[in-house]
């Protein structure tokens, strides 16, 4: 955690996007802070559980997004300023708890940051946050750089506590992990270790309790409060450049609104009269309108969805505004938009030459990029996860069915271990599984084997298995559990031997309160008992859960290189080794290499984190502890 | 002024902490810097990159493609995907010590040839090639790890290149834990001796 996220006064540091939003939630007295992890939000919720430790807030992980938000409701409803951060799918979890809450409101301000993911860089879909702040009907903030990150979070709280509305601030990859200077604020009195800032929640049951009657009259309330901030706030919530600039206009919000900067210099224009809004829903509509009417024709320049594009056009119909009005039809709605394509967009507005061939620089470097051996991520050196698959693979064989689910277990998917057969949300492995194992019956029975990981298993696993044990369904379920939710930084979840507040949750206890029909745990290092494992649980019938226990092999080695430790390492014997490459082709660690010029397997002691699967794997008896590391 | 920087690399080679360092070292300087990272998926030791700007009119973290001043590869075979966003006479300095990932060990892809990659950056992008070998100029120093700074004081001696000695030393000050800074800092100045020749050669 760096200093200038707590520093009482204000000071100058170079800051993400996402640390910009926590200084930004500090400076607006925040106490309460709960979230999931997910990329491209994660290091809101590592920051803050590490500021917890030194201000006293009061920040934790929670079992899922749905969970973290409706905490924050009780936080808000008890007079504390709450926050929770997630990724865009986090909020399709959550959604259930906005779209019934937005109305009711809150008490103390409440910010939900969502961050979206253009371009699916880490995540499984592309989706739109703005979309669901205008189902919900509440506002929505949009910033384009760190510096904007901090100053909209505290608009944020000013206008959640001013309306009493829940405020979205949206946030995208690009600008989350955007890292630029960012001059703060100070920070309220009030802050300091142990002294938190404490709540009480005051009965108001005809506002939440939503029962119909009163429900109704919560939803009136609400849209007249968005009705207001929007006439009040909106004018505030828009930067023009060049009000007196030509008669062409663009409308920008978030990181589109740098491209469309830059692109201004590389076609060497000016004069162009920008309106950045902040506010992506609801659009300001008077100041909207007036830049409608001060040009003759506007380009509205936003990543992903049209939903700028749609409220002006909304608002020229409605205000009779003759304005020729360009949008998707030029600048491109799926991934996110980068510098070139936004010089492309703009000088297909303006009927202007590109600034460089982009074609054939993209073509160029298309050609370029294809020499380049492929390198997609991979599960680390000593991953206990890879030594779990490849077991299932050896008792199960090809011929099963394997549905997976969330988490860096993914990386399943790739060669050699190929045991990843379907990924589509959080918890999906166990109920897809369900319904491949029902839907199949009857065809001889293939074995479904679905793999989950612990954090993803306390996410949304619990119901699923329920479901799965309550309708008699047949499949086994390989719980990975390395203690941690690995992928996001490692975050601790409910079934972690360390950093929660309360108790440890077993999760073989929980199958077998649930009733599974068969519960081991086994140590994925220790192949041949997974194998054991494995063909126990195919010899019956019903729901049987493996959990697959060790922990991250990365946050070991981290934790080890960080105090200065060592650990053990293997190397292969030249003499021994056939070269019949069974530790690449079937296992596939990272840190197994090929020697083309003697034709055998070699392993890179910087990267061997000394597991030892590959010594169970090698057929010859060939690799063997060089380095005991002590 | 506006400088452009892409560094590439493999997961774990330290690409987030060289652009951490540049830009610390931009502030620092008092020049406007705007950077891009990628976390989460790509950093399980797959192929990634971040962009360092540095300049009055930069806004966005993304070099905009053809507007780059250099390509810091901390392996050779990664910069093949960036030598597009590159001006002509750009610089690209490379860690020569290939990383060889698992699809070639597996012998479904053949590792493309240095010198191969050196015609390709010079002939086809016109871009200066600056060989760095790192892994050497860092055991020299007294660790392997501090390779990217045997990088880091190869970009000093880069004609244009907006930050001082003095600057980059405080960010690895200020980025890089204590135990290890002063092998960095030698590792800098050792990186910036072996590449003053070369550079004296070709710019």
């Amino acid at each position: 955690m760096s200093n200038a996220l707590v520093s009482p006064a204000s000071n100058k540091a170079l800051m993400l996007g996402n640390e910009a939003i926590v200084r930004g939630a500090l400076e607006s007295g925040l106490g309460f802070f709960a979230a999931y992890p997910g990329t491209p939000s994660s290091e809101i919720l590592d920051a803050m559980i590490d500021i917890a430790k030194v201000l006293g807030i009061y920040a934790e992980v929670s079992a899922n997004e749905k969970v973290a938000f409706e905490a924050c409701l009780g936080a808000s409803w008890s007079g504390i300023r709450a926050m929770t951060s997630m990724k865009h799918v986090g909020l399709n979890v959550a959604s259930d708890a906005l779209m019934s809450a937005a109305s009711m409101g809150v008490r103390a301000g409440f910010v939900a940051v969502v961050a979206d993911d253009p371009s699916m860089w880490s995540s499984q879909n592309e989706q739109d946050t703005r979309i669901y702040a205008r189902f919900a009907n509440v506002p929505v903030l949009d910033p384009s750089t760190p510096q904007d990150a901090l100053n909209l979070t505290k608009k944020a709280y000013e206008l959640s506590e001013k309306y009493r509305t829940i405020v979205i601030l949206r946030t995208t990859t690009r600008l989350s992990h955007m890292r630029g200077g960012v001059e703060t604020g100070s920070l309220p009195q009030g802050y300091g270790k142990e002294k938190r800032y404490i709540g009480e929640f005051k009965k108001d049951p005809d506002r939440f309790v939503s029962l119909p009657q009163i429900a109704r009259r919560n939803k009136l309330e609400h849209v007249n409060a968005m009705r207001k901030l929007e006439e009040v706030e909106g004018d505030k919530l828009v930067e023009i450049e060049h009000a007196d600039g030509s008669d062409l206009g663009i409308i920008t919000g978030g990181v589109s609104y740098n491209y469309i900067k830059e692109a201004e210099t590389w076609l060497g224009i000016s004069g162009l009269r920008i309106m950045r809004t902040m506010m992506s829903y609801p659009l300001p509509r008077k100041p909207i309108a007036d830049f409608l009417k001060s040009v003759d024709k506007v380009l509205v320049v936003e990543e992903l969805e049209p939903v700028i594009e749609e409220q002006v056009k909304l608002i020229a119909f409605d205000e009779g505004i003759d304005v020729e009005i360009h949008g998707k039809d030029l600048v491109p709605r799926d991934f996110e938009l980068t510098p070139e394509k936004v010089a492309i967009s703009l000088s297909r507005f303006l009927k202007l030459d590109p600034p460089i061939d982009f074609e054939l620089l993209e073509r160029m470097g298309k050609q370029t990029s294809a020499l380049a051996p492929p390198v997609p991520p991979t599960l680390c050196p000593a991953c206990p996860h890879r030594s779990t698959f490849y077991a299932i693979r050896k008792a199960a064989t090809n011929r099963a069915i394997f549905p997976s689910d969330i988490g860096c277990y993914t990386l399943g998917y790739y060669p050699p271990l190929k045991t990843v057969d379907t990924c589509v949300d959080m918890g999906a492995s166990v109920s897809v599984a369900h319904g491949i194992a029902v839907a199949g019956r009857g065809d001889g029975g293939k074995t479904v084997v679905a793999t989950i990981g612990d954090s993803t298993f306390f996410h949304s696993g619990l119901s699923a298995l329920a479901n799965a044990i309550a309708n008699g369904s047949d499949f086994i379920l390989v719980v990975l559990d390395n203690g941690t939710t690995a992928m996001t930084g490692h975050q601790p979840n409910p079934g972690s031997a360390e950093g929660n507040r309360g108790k440890r949750i077993s999760i073989e206890e929980v199958a077998k309160a649930m009733g599974a029909d068969l519960v081991e745990v086994v140590d994925p290092y220790d192949i041949s008992a997974v194998v054991g494992a494995m063909k126990r649980a195919m010899e019956i019938k019903g729901v049987r859960v493996i959990v697959a226990r060790r922990e991250c092999a990365l946050k070991l080695i981290s934790e080890k290189r960080r105090k200065g430790e060592t650990w053990k390492r293997y190397a292969v014997n030249a003499e021994k080794c056939t070269g019949c490459k069974a530790c690449i082709n079937a296992f596939g660690c990272p840190a197994i290499k090929w020697d083309a010029s003697n034709k055998k397997a070699y392993i890179d002691p910087e990267m061997c984190w000394g597991c030892g699967s590959c010594a169970q794997v090698c057929p010859f008896d060939a690799i063997k502890v060089v380095d005991d590391g002590v | 002024m506006e400088y452009n920087i892409i560094i590439s690399g493999i997961g774990g080679q330290g690409v987030l902490t060289v652009a951490r360092i540049l830009g610390e070292a931009a502030l620092y300087s008092g020049i406007k810097v705007r950077m891009s990272e990628v976390h989460g998926l790509s950093q399980r030791f797959g192929s990634i990159f971040a962009h360092v700007r540095m300049g009055d009119h930069v806004y966005g973290g993304l070099v905009p493609m053809g507007k780059g001043n250099m390509l810091l590869a901390l392996e050779p075979a990664e910069s093949l995907r960036y030598m597009h966003y590159m001006k002509k006479g750009g610089a690209l300095v490379l860690n020569k010590n290939p990383i060889e990932p698992p699809q070639v060990s597996m012998g479904l892809f053949n590792y493309p040839n240095l010198l191969e990659i050196k015609d390709i950056a010079t002939e086809k992008f016109g871009l200066r090639v600056i060989e760095v070998d790192a892994k050497k100029i860092a055991a020299e120093a007294g660790g392997e790890l501090a390779q990217n700074s045997a990088m880091l004081g190869a970009t000093l001696e880069i004609p244009g290149f907006p930050l001082t000695r003095e600057a980059i030393v405080y960010a690895v000050r200020k980025v890089i834990s204590s135990r290890y800074a002063d092998i960095n800092i030698k590792a800098i100045d050792l990186g910036s001796e072996e590449t003053k020749k070369i550079v004296a050669a070709i710019f």
